[in-house]
């Protein structure tokens, strides 16, 4: 008896076990609040230390970000982001992470058509975004504010 | 000379004889339901080199050279190697058997690599084209990772019915003529391609599993034979929900593969 792809679609998702999603977003919460409160608690002490709002939240960035580099590089980073998901995706860490793990893994390609090459090959689609809808946003605050004045 | 019969299938006039064989595997394998079924197993997957894709390499070659030694016959004998992997143009398996001397018949049939590397050559010996050939694949998780998915330390989730790419090389000596005892590959059926739709790359069961139905029932209504006539039908790669999936449609076809079906996932049935 010749199966329809709705009829088989329906039947592969009656077999699949579900995610536990419960499970996943506890952790993530967790793993995401830990990170962003670890991020809050170096930027309070660099501001107790007299550093600036604008170069103290710079520095908790690149923080972030040397450390998931690290943590990418020593195999430890997907580990925990194996149980976190969005809990370290979503930060600023799962950005590094995104670039620091093909930059790895592309290194006996070279360091030009290897690491180079492939460093953005995940992260790319995200710049791209980012930056053209930066760019549109820009363009209509300038109308905006051009026609208001 | 291999006859046609039914639709698609076809009888052998000559049957080989897979004469030897050798599996290994990495660590993951070891600790899985075929653990002990394996030559020889490895912790290190890395085997000492620099890269994953010359591990792969290694691989591959361990396991011909061991088959090679089981069936006592010196590898530069040999009058085709059939082998293929998962890496952009067979590069694994190109590279493993270079020095070899050996004619070589690079094949790409992903999970299905190492039966349409022992249905070539079985039909390459039934002609008399060969009268010893050796039929191979391997593959690596590192390399097909890379390949297919994402790098290795990218930090991602996997779903509940993701699988996960064996680290080993299989490869099988057949000969035009052989012991007794030996088994012998009688029918050759190379499967039509069979889409129903599934397009999650992370459920590779549920894609698979209708052509592998579609080519057991089509397998069993040429021959005339029933899936009972057999100790057991196996299937690769289909994993927990595949072999589910698989059963249901077949059913649903009037053919019942309980009891006489296993899987990489359900080994031992």
């Amino acid at each position: 008896m010749p199966i329809s792809p709705a009829e088989y679609a329906a039947m592969a998702k009656q077999y699949a076990p579900p995610s536990t999603l419960g499970k996943d977003c506890l952790k993530a919460f967790l793993c995401g609040g830990a990170i962003c409160t670890l991020a809050q608690l170096l930027l309070e002490g660099l501001l107790k230390a007299g550093v600036a709002a604008d170069t103290g939240r710079l520095i908790v960035m690149l923080a972030l970000i040397a450390l998931t580099a690290v943590l990418t590089a020593t195999g430890v980073f997907d580990k925990l982001a194996k149980h976190a998901g969005a809990g370290t995706a979503v930060p600023i860490t799962g950005f590094a992470n995104a670039v620091v793990a093909p930059a790895l893994e592309s290194k006996n390609e070279g360091f030009v058509l290897g690491t180079a090459a492939q460093m953005f090959s995940i992260a790319g689609p995200v710049i791209v975004f980012g930056c053209s809808s930066a760019a549109l946003y820009g363009l209509i605050y300038f109308i905006i504010t051009k026609a208001g004045a | 000379m291999a006859a046609r019969i039914g639709q698609h299938t076809i009888r052998l006039t000559h049957p080989p004889c897979v004469i030897a064989h050798a599996g290994l595997a990495g660590k993951k394998e070891k600790d899985g339901p075929l653990g002990a079924a394996f030559d020889k197993t490895f912790d290190d997957v890395t085997f000492g080199v620099p890269s994953w894709e010359e591990a792969e390499q290694t691989l591959l070659r361990t396991a011909m050279e061991l088959a090679a030694k089981k069936a006592d016959l010196p590898l530069s004998k040999l009058d085709l190697i059939l082998a293929g992997d998962l890496q952009n143009q067979c590069t694994a398996s190109s590279f493993a058997f270079a020095g070899s001397g050996v004619p070589f018949c690079g094949l790409y049939g992903a999970c299905s690599t190492m039966a349409l590397s022992l249905s070539v050559a079985s039909l390459l010996l039934d002609c008399g084209a060969c009268s010893t050939a050796a039929a191979a694949t391997g593959s690596h998780f590192c390399t097909a990772e890379r390949q297919f998915r994402k790098p290795l330390e990218y930090g991602g989730q996997r779903t509940p019915t993701a699988q996960w790419t064996v680290t080993g090389a299989g490869a099988a000596i057949l000969a035009a003529t052989g012991k007794k005892t030996d088994p012998r590959i009688t029918h050759v059926h190379f499967g039509t391609i069979t889409d129903l739709g599934i397009t999650d790359a992370a459920n590779m069961g549920a894609a698979m599993a209708p052509a592998a139905a579609k080519t057991i029932g089509d397998f069993l209504r040429d021959t005339g034979t029933a899936p009972q006539d057999y100790d057991l039908i196996l299937t690769g790669d289909l994993g927990f929900v595949g072999s589910e999936l698989l059963l249901e449609l077949l059913r649903r076809d009037g053919l019942n593969l309980a009891g006489v079906h296993s899987d990489t996932a359900t080994a031992g049935v």
